[in-house]
């Protein structure tokens, strides 16, 4: 099926979370998702988890939280 | 004559006041809980506080109250802990989640009669005989208004059944969401406040909001959204309060001669709030305290002595349980690399494959497995895969990421045939990571790894992987590994 992570079309298995997409996207969120060092919104601005199922067109977007110390 | 008319006008009232109550009606929504058992203390403060000031709140739950914690999902009774805090807590219905069926129709009957609520669900169809005893919806009264509830689950588009393995629908029968709460729009004229009780996605109730303004509120679950508090879309409100009972939503409907006349949502903080409820406590510590994680799945008959002996068993597993031709385990998802001969217990299993990832399966030719381990090596820092169904050979070059060639073959070593189609399942870790031209896009099998590799081991009387090897990997000497 065919999503949307920062507006780049993505082509994953069906039934994919959101941590599917953001590995998708790029693998190097793979520890940052784990720990919640980033949050994902949906189009309205909603934040979703990392778990959320994902469906055909979804479009979701990746925000970078910045720790205290940087 | 008098009293006649009097009684008269009496009943008149009683009658006018039976369709046009006024009044507040107040409910706090939870969803996703997925066993989160030890936030309920939180949570049953929370509603005690709210039912202090509120007699008549409901408590309502969007689905998905199991799969997430072992204490709750392996439990002997199906989903017993998750049930009696539900029960504590005093929760008044539920929908059905997708993760509702982790346990089978078995499992989610014994919820059912466990439940002193009761699930809600319009689009689901069972067979008389599985004694699923659901409601599709329901009237209650609190505070003199009429409140009517509907309880509806998504289904894929893909499969036309909820979003879990398919071996759980049998003799299960589903209808579109959308489709069928078109046909409940009666209910709107015999209630005052008209809710929907949804296991169907955020984006999925924005939808569905469109077709039914009847509705006053739609209550979701399912896409764990963060809807703080609320969302207004074409008159209806939208609520839903991520996962893990890290939130709750209290709204509020004002009613004035029947009719809505305002409603507001109010979003609870419960991870963070600051008291307990000392007796809800003791029931989650009790459960905790559950010998289930030292349970002995199997026993080792040596040592494993390395990863790749570790990975094989995962990916034997992960083949048998799946009946699919070929398993892929990545190096990287293996988490320890020596295992002592004797008892497996559950929790070995949990922390050697810790990350509750589902299964994906894929069909693919014998070409597309190939390239399918060359991605696959190179998206895992750790280095090539472990396999079950076949062995390979596999050239790196330069840091290991550059795969200069890839040889399978068959268990025994007999030629592999790079024409033929084979059932393939992995990590969905690994499905996503790894980039490689195929024509399937592949499924989500909705199993989790950890529980399909302790349901193989529990049928074995014991395991022996010492010395098992199926991945040869030559290295430029050049580079070194």
């Amino acid at each position: 099926m065919k999503v949307f992570v920062n507006d780049k079309p993505l082509i994953i298995f069906r039934g994919a979370r959101v941590r599917d997409a953001v590995w998708r996207y790029n693998r190097r969120y793979d520890e940052m998702i784990k720990f919640e060092e980033v949050d994902v919104k949906d189009r309205w601005g909603n934040i979703i988890a990392e778990d959320a199922p994902l469906m055909e067109n979804t479009k979701i977007y990746i925000f970078t939280i910045m720790n205290d110390c940087e | 004559m008098k009293r006649f008319i009097t009684y008269l006008l009496l009943l008149t009232l009683n009658v006018f006041s039976l369709f046009a109550q006024t009044g507040e009606v107040h409910i706090l929504s939870v969803n996703d809980m997925h066993a989160a058992i030890e936030r309920f203390p939180q949570l049953a403060y929370i509603v005690d506080s709210l039912r202090n000031v509120y007699p008549d709140l409901l408590v309502l739950s969007a689905g998905d109250n199991r799969t997430g914690n072992p204490i709750n999902d392996i439990h002997p009774v199906s989903s017993k802990p998750v049930v009696d805090l539900m029960n504590k807590v005093g929760f008044n219905y539920s929908a059905i989640g997708n993760h509702e069926f982790d346990a089978g129709t078995d499992g989610l009957r014994t919820v059912i009669n466990n439940a002193y609520f009761t699930f809600l669900c319009a689009n689901m169809y069972a067979l008389d005989s599985l004694r699923l005893l659901l409601q599709p919806f329901t009237f209650v009264e609190r505070n003199g208004i009429r409140i009517g509830i509907l309880g509806l689950v998504q289904t894929s588009e893909a499969t036309g059944v909820p979003d879990a393995h398919p071996k759980y629908f049998t003799n299960l029968k589903y209808r579109p969401l959308n489709e069928v709460a078109k046909e409940y729009k009666w209910m709107r004229r015999e209630c005052d406040v008209f809710v929907l009780l949804t296991h169907n996605g955020f984006e999925g109730d924005i939808e569905l909001a469109s077709i039914m303004p009847e509705a006053d509120i739609i209550i979701g679950g399912h896409s764990h959204t963060k809807v703080d508090p609320c969302k207004i879309e074409n008159g209806v409100m939208i609520t839903q309060a991520e996962r893990f009972l890290k939130y709750a939503t209290l709204a509020t409907f004002v009613v004035k001669d029947g009719k809505v006349v305002d409603k507001r949502a109010q979003l609870f903080d419960v991870r963070n709030y600051p008291n307990k409820d000392i007796e809800v406590q003791t029931i989650v510590d009790n459960y905790s305290d559950n010998p289930v994680l030292l349970r002995v799945l199997t026993k080792a008959a040596s040592d494993f002595s390395n990863k790749e002996e570790l990975g094989c068993l995962m990916a034997d597993a992960l083949r048998a349980e799946l009946h699919a031709d070929i398993a892929v385990q990545n190096s990287g998802g293996v988490r320890y690399d020596y295992k002592e001969k004797g008892n497996i217990t559950v929790n070995d299993i949990y922390r050697l494959d810790p990350f509750g990832n589902e299964l994906v399966e894929y069909k693919l030719t014998g070409e597309e497995v190939e390239r399918m381990l060359a991605a696959v090596s190179c998206a895992d820092d750790y280095g090539p895969a472990y396999v079950s169904g076949i062995k390979y050979k596999i050239h790196l070059g330069k840091d290991n990421k550059d795969v200069k060639k890839v040889t399978v073959m068959n268990s025994d070593g007999s030629k592999f045939d790079k024409k033929r189609t084979y059932s393939v399942v992995m990590s969905s870790y690994m499905a996503s990571v790894s980039d490689y031209e195929k024509q399937d896009e592949g499924r989500n099998l909705f199993v989790v790894t950890s529980d399909v590799i302790m349901d193989y081991l529990s049928k074995q009387p014991y395991v022996d992987y010492f010395g098992v090897s199926r991945v040869e990997v030559k290295q430029d000497v050049k580079y070194g590994r």
